[in-house]
């Protein structure tokens, strides 16, 4: 048991503390297969991709963006899933990630007027991936 | 081969083994302080430690720089076994300072393991008894597989047995992969091989249905790692193949989950190291 002590220590704490609280964790990554999945993505104002590391900054990431999407709702308490957040939502969470996303970078650079978020919401409808876009937030760039 | 599969399954750590993992574990380290996201406006989201002290005037645009320098003499002092006790111990206080910095710009990097890694090994110089050399390298591998553990009890605990059943939903996950990776670089290309591996997964269902039974069963039961170091080394090899086959379909790789139980459980760099040494014997032989 002596062997096997500092494994049952981190597994118990980090049961009974039942969420992060870094170096405490769940490791909750996969731990369910809902039938949804959110991507985020940015176009401009003539419908173009706009890719979040060569079209904005190299260290920003559409990973690390659905990562801070689920964290603001998790702030807020909001159960983010399966397409369900209404309009209103989106739209406060979507300016809150827009602002992240064009911290540092130098919008001078870029060539378009207007910046557009998306959140791309996939589920499986018959064995078929379907996905729906909703428009969280657009923001004007250059006048 | 037979020496160095010998040596491998050997139950005693030896001091080139202990030095191969500091090192690697030292330059991911160094890397992962070196990339992490601290958002230089303030705490987003405060978790962990700044849940209960304010940590907001740490979030500055220096934080990561000035930890990055001072990561580098940790680990240069690591390597060199210096002050191992003290050494480990900030280095534990930098992941967790810096770590819960970027969980708190609502990055979830899940670097865990690396902070509690060097805390199990401060602990094992400060007891500092006769089995040093076992449980520097032992202590971390407890905590490595309990993470794998946990990572199991929260897919029973959040899905059960339904799981493995629910498993074939994994082509979502996969489209969503690879989304990521069109979306950040435009490369269309990217789009379209998930699209294939995810009509490919809703073909196989059964075949999705039995891996995913075996890499449950693997987490579960990654206590038996902890037993010795050749059973280490096996389990080790096995969650490897797990890994690769999470980043072949999934495109998704966690760093932080796996490279500390490939530098502590396989060692790639004593392996290689060994490998070199028994090639450089047979060639002696040979080439005079």
């Amino acid at each position: 048991m002596r062997k096997y002590f500092l494994l049952i220590f981190y597994v118990a704490v980090s049961l009974l503390i039942g969420r992060e609280f870094h170096p405490f964790a769940r490791f909750n990554m996969f731990n369910s297969f809902p039938n949804y999945s959110y991507v985020f993505y940015l176009n401009n104002e003539r419908g173009e991709i706009v890719p979040f590391k060569r079209g904005i900054e190299e260290h920003q990431d559409d990973g690390a963006i659905a990562h801070k999407f689920f964290a603001y709702c998790d702030y807020h308490n909001c159960n983010c899933s399966y397409g369900n957040e209404d309009s209103a939502f989106l739209r406060l969470a979507g300016k809150e990630l827009m602002g992240m996303i064009l911290q540092g970078a130098d919008t001078a650079k870029l060539n378009f007027r207007t910046l557009s978020l998306y959140r791309r919401y996939y589920h499986l409808q018959y064995d078929s991936i379907v996905y729906r876009d909703d428009l969280m937030y657009a923001e004007t760039i250059k006048p | 081969m037979q020496k160095l599969l010998s040596h491998k399954f050997s139950t005693a750590y030896t001091e080139t083994e202990w030095l191969c993992t500091k090192i690697l574990l030292a330059f991911y380290w160094l890397r992962i302080i070196s990339e992490t996201a601290v958002d230089h406006a303030g705490l987003p989201f405060p978790s962990g430690i700044f849940t209960v002290i304010n940590g907001s005037v740490l979030a500055g645009t220096y934080t990561v720089l000035i930890c990055f320098i001072a990561a580098s003499i940790l680990c240069l002092f690591y390597i060199a076994e210096k002050w191992m006790m003290a050494t480990a111990f900030l280095m534990f206080l930098l992941s967790l300072v810096l770590f819960t910095l970027e969980e708190s710009s609502g990055i979830l990097n899940r670097n865990d393991l690396f902070t509690l890694v060097f805390f199990v090994q401060a602990l094992a110089y400060y007891r500092n008894n006769s089995t040093l050399s076992e449980e520097r390298i032992q202590f971390p591998i407890q905590i490595i597989a309990a993470g794998y553990m946990l990572a199991a009890i929260s897919k029973l605990s959040e899905a059960g047995l339904h799981w493995v059943t629910d498993s074939p939903r994994i082509s979502l996950q996969i489209l969503k992969g690879y989304s990521y990776t069109y979306f950040n670089t435009g490369d269309i290309t990217a789009y379209k091989l998930g699209m294939a591996r995810a009509a490919f997964i809703t073909q196989h269902k059964a075949m999705v249905e039995i891996v995913c039974g075996i890499s449950l069963f693997l987490e579960l039961f990654a206590w038996i790692a902890v037993k010795n170091k050749r059973t280490a080394f096996v389990y080790g090899l096995l969650l490897l193949a797990m890994h690769v086959g999470i980043f072949y379909f999934l495109n998704v790789f966690i760093g932080a989950v796996f490279y500390p139980m490939l530098v502590f459980m396989v060692n790639p760099l004593y392996l290689l190291y060994r490998f070199v040494n028994a090639l450089y014997r047979v060639l002696k032989v040979y080439i005079p």
